[in-house]
């Protein structure tokens, strides 16, 4: 995918609105090849670590910073090199997905891969000129990962990105992430399935009430730990 | 440039599809021609008093509608936000925001303003004016009230609060436009419409400024 390294550093990340805190001091650094499983409860901030992080919704405090080679790069570029899924998809639903892929395509620079192969690759190829509005859940999410494709990103934030998929959209999209990964990509994932998290992350953290309580490479004893802390303590 | 022409393109598109933003402004002129050719077309030699107060009651109104329905189309998935993320300036979404309202209200008064020329029977002495007046008035409207409608985007009361946000704040420019009509009309107005067409040339500057200052700020709102 790239010939240079990066290093994603997340720096005591805080969101706090009216004095409540979203997410609290959260650091961990992220490095290429590194797929990173955030687990938690609903409402234990996965949703707005991934989105302080994009830069979609503002700091209250902390740092998010993108080293390439050593050297920090300026915002609009690290804002090129992070691609967000999100729950609602970023899609027009009055577009084709085709339409959709060339506007998004466009408003990046023109890097990436080209719209048609975009599709090609999301399996949606028959469907390029059906408006957004007709397609199913699962399209829709295989179009939104298309949608990553043509940005030419290198670090991914995929926010339950599972949601809506069938067994086979499942296996797909796991392998998508696999090679993604494997090609020199980083991935931050929300879930809250045991199974993808183990096959798919090379790293695990646990929030639990928007603080970081679990920071570990996976394993099995992770995993089994993770899902001890969710499943006993509070949000 | 690019992402300029991109956001314009996939606003045109959409637009075209969907005829969501042109009907209603078209309909609200319509309408708006209709009520006052009944009010007002009793005695038709004071048509000249009141026929470039309608031409820019017509302006202002069919613009409200358009700029309230300019941004709902990034509302839905939160498009907008997928704008904001991509590696453009913000206020190129507001220049192509700008321009689309300007082609949509363009194309509406292509057909309303002569429709109000012919209904009341009012010739042009000076159509470079008239016109003039018209470019720079809906630019004005196009840029606060898309400064505003951007903000207002997530709010359940914008149709209401749209108006009352920005009307107040336009009401130079529209003085200014609707002197400079009357002038172009024949009114017996004795002043120079230059002054006049200085201060709305001002006004879009200043509002531009204001609105480069501001967009990025008040959307993310």
């Amino acid at each position: 995918m790239q010939d240079r390294k990066f290093v994603l550093k997340v720096q005591k990340l805080t969101k706090a609105i009216s004095r409540r805190y979203l997410v609290k001091d959260i650091s961990f650094e992220l490095f290429p090849s590194e797929v990173l499983a955030v687990l938690g409860k609903n409402g234990a901030g996965k949703t707005t670590l991934l989105s302080l992080i994009s830069s979609r919704i503002s700091l209250s405090d902390g740092a998010v910073e993108l080293e390439e080679d050593g050297k920090k790069i300026s915002f609009q570029t690290m804002r090129q090199m992070l691609g967000l899924l999100p729950h609602d998809l970023f899609l027009y639903e009055d577009l084709t997905a085709q339409e959709n892929l060339a506007f998004f395509h466009a408003m990046n620079g023109g890097v990436g891969n080209l719209p048609e192969k975009a599709l090609e690759e999301v399996g949606l190829i028959h469907a390029k000129s059906t408006l957004v509005r007709e397609f199913s859940r699962g399209m829709k999410q295989r179009l939104a990962i298309a949608r990553l494709l043509v940005s030419n990103a290198k670090i991914w934030l995929l926010d339950e990105p599972f949601t809506g998929l069938d067994s086979a959209g499942r296996k797909w999209l796991s392998n998508k992430i696999r090679a993604f990964a494997e090609s020199g990509g980083a991935v931050i994932f929300s879930s809250h399935d045991p199974h993808e998290v183990k096959t798919l992350a090379t790293r695990v953290i646990v929030l639990s009430r928007g603080r970081m309580v679990l920071d570990e490479p996976m394993s099995d004893a992770t995993i089994d730990r993770s899902f001890a802390i969710i499943e006993g303590g509070a949000s | 440039m690019r992402a300029f022409f991109s956001i314009l393109w996939k606003d045109l598109l959409i637009e075209f599809r969907t005829k969501d933003i042109i009907y209603p402004m078209a309909l609200f002129s319509l309408v708006l021609l209709v009520i006052f050719s009944f009010a007002f077309l009793q005695d038709p030699k004071k048509a000249i008093d009141y026929g470039p107060g309608i031409v820019w009651v017509c302006v202002l109104f069919s613009s409200t509608v358009g700029q309230n329905r300019l941004f709902d189309k990034e509302r839905e998935n939160n498009c907008l936000s997928a704008l904001l993320l991509c590696p453009c300036k913000p206020y190129t979404i507001f220049l192509a925001k700008v321009m689309m309202h300007l082609i949509l209200a363009s194309l509406v008064q292509l057909f309303s303003i002569p429709l109000i020329l012919v209904f009341f029977d009012l010739s042009l002495v000076d159509s470079l004016s008239f016109v003039a007046s018209l470019v720079l008035g809906n630019i004005g409207l196009a840029i606060i009230g898309t400064l505003f409608a951007s903000m207002l985007t997530n709010s359940k009361m914008k149709e209401v609060l749209l108006p009352l946000v920005t009307y107040p704040l336009v009401i130079p420019l529209l003085v200014a436009g609707v002197k400079v009509s009357a002038i172009a009309l024949g009114a017996p107005i004795f002043e120079d419409v230059n002054p006049w067409l200085r201060f709305m040339l001002g006004f879009d500057l200043f509002a531009g400024l204001l609105a480069f200052l501001l967009f990025e700020r008040m959307i993310r709102q």
